[in-house]
């Protein structure tokens, strides 16, 4: 038996009660000798009290109904010489009369009453799983913290609160919530955002002039300094019942929001944005702990489920060739195939990239179909320009409606479309002014190229900033049908001798969207994949 | 502007902390004393001794750790008193590992899935933990309930938590990733 066998053997013997006099001092001689015994005497006792944590909630749920009528009811006197029924039922041993010796000693105000019964049964009904930034108003709430029926003031910041039957809230400060059981809080003021699975379904939420309860899934509410407050539904249907003489029930879905003052409900619009949800509170939790890889995942997973991404390479696979398109909604057969791109590393440590610096360097890919309008995103870092086009993503080929789009020697993204239009297949192009040069090589940038189909023009982007736009562009449709990322194909034709387009560079993430993204979102998403990310 | 506390809803705060830091309170003592019963006791004499000295706590400073040296001190005057039983390992041992004793944070967030994880225990090893965690058994009167040698009691047992332990450590550490 090796030394910690044997002390592993004296502290469960101890714990279970079982040590004789000699373990036990062979116990205290080990505590003594030093540090690394104490520290692990104290993770078995740890789980000691977690598990006794287990047993005493067991019986708390076999006793509770019938000790909370007798037991709330009696009052604590200095000469009591009644034995506590709650505690002996739960021990079945002789109880000291210890206890009432000392409340014998103190005056006992009314309000010792509530709070030693709660000493018996504290029940936690929900978690306080994540916070962000959080200023609490008098005693520090700690993420992982177990919660009772209890009053949370949140002066700033947000924080996640996880109720035991499973509904999720993200409160944001300033905010004041009251924990009321496993399914149901009030929300006195500030905003809440909710998420109830189906264990969930019926949760409620009391405000000063309104009960929402949630049939499930998604909603948002805001209780301001009067009470006013609104409802927003996201997903699914909550129920609303007002205390105004006005209005009875009302039941929205989702997409519908309501705004309930003293006198009247009204519907407004539903504004999910107005509501901090979950992931984003995460991510920022992860950017404060210096995460920036687990933030930018969950930024990426957001990019890939929107409705229109078509293709979305994250370049985390560290071997192979295959690039597996990550898009929600990818049309099959959208995988690249990297040949002669190595994987090399991105914005942060532990971000996957490819690398095109080999003149041969190309991810070949095939989006099929025609869109109206497109959006293509790129994180590239560019370690030099050659002069001749330095590839983004190129279509083959000179069919109508192939894009092409790659930086000119000049430093300034290009993209060229085909008009179809035009028997002469003559080109439109937009060359905007160069943002790439010796000062920005090395360094990771976002560029963006939308070709709005519906209006007519292509905007460029660097870095969430417009820096170039031309109305009368060619409408499209606009088609990536056999393409390369990284380098151009028209290298395969002997007339066009083309040699070395490859982009001098990397990239570590790509997306092609079948939309056109408004400056908003494009500056959006530059704040969320910054490599300086605060 | 701060306005000074009203000392009875001062206490009321006091009271509510107090309560709110039980559970890990609980986990300090026993590790002090080893013993169920004592900690419930410890618990109870802590609590009062907590709320004569309301005053001296801040609003906004660490409540646990104060709560914990109140308990400390507690446990500890056991060896003054008359007509209590000191605990088993001596002062000196006692204030060595209050010294190194950790917060018990880390079982906050371990609890969140003990429901679940000892659900998944064979009924058997499940009954063998309720009679010890719950009921307060030592092995050998699980062993005479059960019917069981008081080792394979304690082998049971010994397999109930790693198992109950290794579901927990797994779900923590990919608690957040969906």
């Amino acid at each position: 038996m090796t030394d910690d066998d044997t002390f592993q053997l004296l502290v469960r013997r101890y714990l279970d009660g079982e040590a004789g006099v000699e373990e036990i001092e062979a116990l205290q001689a080990k505590l003594r000798s030093g540090g690394e015994y104490r520290d692990r005497y104290w993770e078995a006792v740890e789980w000691h009290a977690l598990f006794r944590q287990w047993g005493e909630q067991e019986s708390g749920r076999q006793a509770e109904a019938e000790s909370r009528r007798q037991a709330g009811r009696r009052l604590l006197f200095p000469e009591a010489k009644t034995e506590w029924t709650g505690r002996t039922r739960m021990k079945q041993r002789a109880t000291r009369s210890s206890f009432a010796r000392w409340a014998a000693g103190i005056s006992v105000a009314a309000g010792i009453v509530a709070v030693v019964f709660a000493i018996q049964w504290f029940m936690p009904v929900a978690t306080l799983t994540q916070s962000v930034g959080a200023v609490w108003e008098s005693q520090e709430v700690r993420p992982g913290e177990r919660l009772g029926t209890t009053t949370l003031r949140l002066r700033e910041g947000g924080a996640v609160i996880v109720f035991d039957r499973g509904a999720r809230v993200v409160l944001e400060g300033p905010a004041e919530i009251e924990v009321l059981g496993d399914n149901v809080c009030a929300l006195r003021s500030g905003k809440a955002r909710v998420h109830v699975p189906e264990s969930a379904h019926g949760f409620k939420l009391q405000t000063p002039r309104f009960t929402a309860v949630d049939l499930g899934t998604d909603f948002g509410c805001a209780v301001g300094p009067d009470g006013v407050g609104e409802v927003h539904v996201f997903n699914g249907k909550v129920d609303v019942e007002a205390q105004n003489a006005r209005s009875g029930r009302v039941r929205l879905s989702g997409s519908e929001a309501v705004r309930i003052d003293r006198d009247s409900t009204s519907p407004i619009a539903a504004v999910s944005a107005s509501f901090l949800t979950e992931d984003e509170l995460t991510r920022r939790v992860l950017l404060q702990s210096g995460d920036f890889l687990g933030a930018w995942k969950i930024v990426s997973k957001q990019l890939a489920e929107h409705p229109a991404t078509v293709l979305h390479y994250h370049f985390q696979e560290t071997s192979g060739d295959r690039v597996p398109n990550r898009a929600q909604r990818a049309p099959a057969a959208t995988d690249g195939r990297a040949i002669g791109a190595a994987v090399s590393e991105g914005r942060w440590p532990g971000k996957g990239a490819r690398s095109f610096r080999s003149p041969d360097a190309r991810v070949k890919l095939a989006l099929p179909g025609e869109f109206t309008s497109l959006t293509l995103l790129a994180w590239i870092r560019v370690d030099d320009l050659h002069r001749l086009p330095n590839s983004l993503v190129m279509a083959s080929g000179e069919s109508a409606g192939d894009v092409h789009w790659f930086i000119h020697r000049d430093g300034g993204p290009l993209v060229r479309v085909l008009n179809s239009e035009d028997p002469d297949h003559s080109v439109d192009y937009l060359h905007s002014q160069p943002m790439f040069g010796p000062g920005n090589f090395g360094s990771w940038v976002f560029v963006a190229c939308v070709l709005d189909g519906e209006s007519g023009a292509a905007t460029h982007y660097f870095n969430g900033e417009r820096i170039g736009a031309r109305y009368r562009f060619v409408r499209g449709p606009y088609r990536l049908a056999a393409a390369e990322l990284g380098n151009a194909l028209m290298r395969d034709d002997p007339e066009a001798g083309n040699p070395l387009s490859n982009l001098d560079g990397s990239i570590d993430e790509f997306a092609v969207l079948a939309t056109a993204l408004d400056a908003e979102e494009i500056a959006h998403l530059y704040e969320l994949g910054r490599a300086d990310s605060r | 502007m701060k306005r000074m506390p009203d000392p009875a809803e001062h206490t009321k705060l006091v009271q509510q902390l107090f309560v709110k830091h039980m559970i890990p309170l609980r986990g300090f003592l026993l590790g002090l004393t080893g013993d169920f019963n004592r900690v419930d006791d410890l618990v109870q004499e802590t609590f009062l001794r907590t709320l004569e000295k309301a005053g001296d706590f801040t609003e906004g400073t660490n409540f646990r750790a104060w709560v914990f040296a109140i308990g400390r001190f507690t446990a500890l005057s056991c060896y003054r008193d008359l007509g209590r039983e000191p605990l088993v390992f001596d002062p000196d041992v006692v204030e060595l590992l209050a010294e190194d004793a950790p917060d018990f944070s880390r079982n906050e967030t371990r609890s969140r899935h003990l429901q679940p994880c000892m659900e998944k225990l064979a009924p058997q090893a499940r009954r063998a933990m309720e009679l010890q965690y719950q009921k307060g058994h030592p092995p050998r009167e699980i062993a005479s309930i059960m019917g069981w040698t008081a080792n394979a009691v304690k082998v049971a047992l010994s397999r109930a938590r790693a198992a109950v332990r290794e579901c927990i450590e797994r779900r923590v550490a990919t608690e957040g990733f969906r």
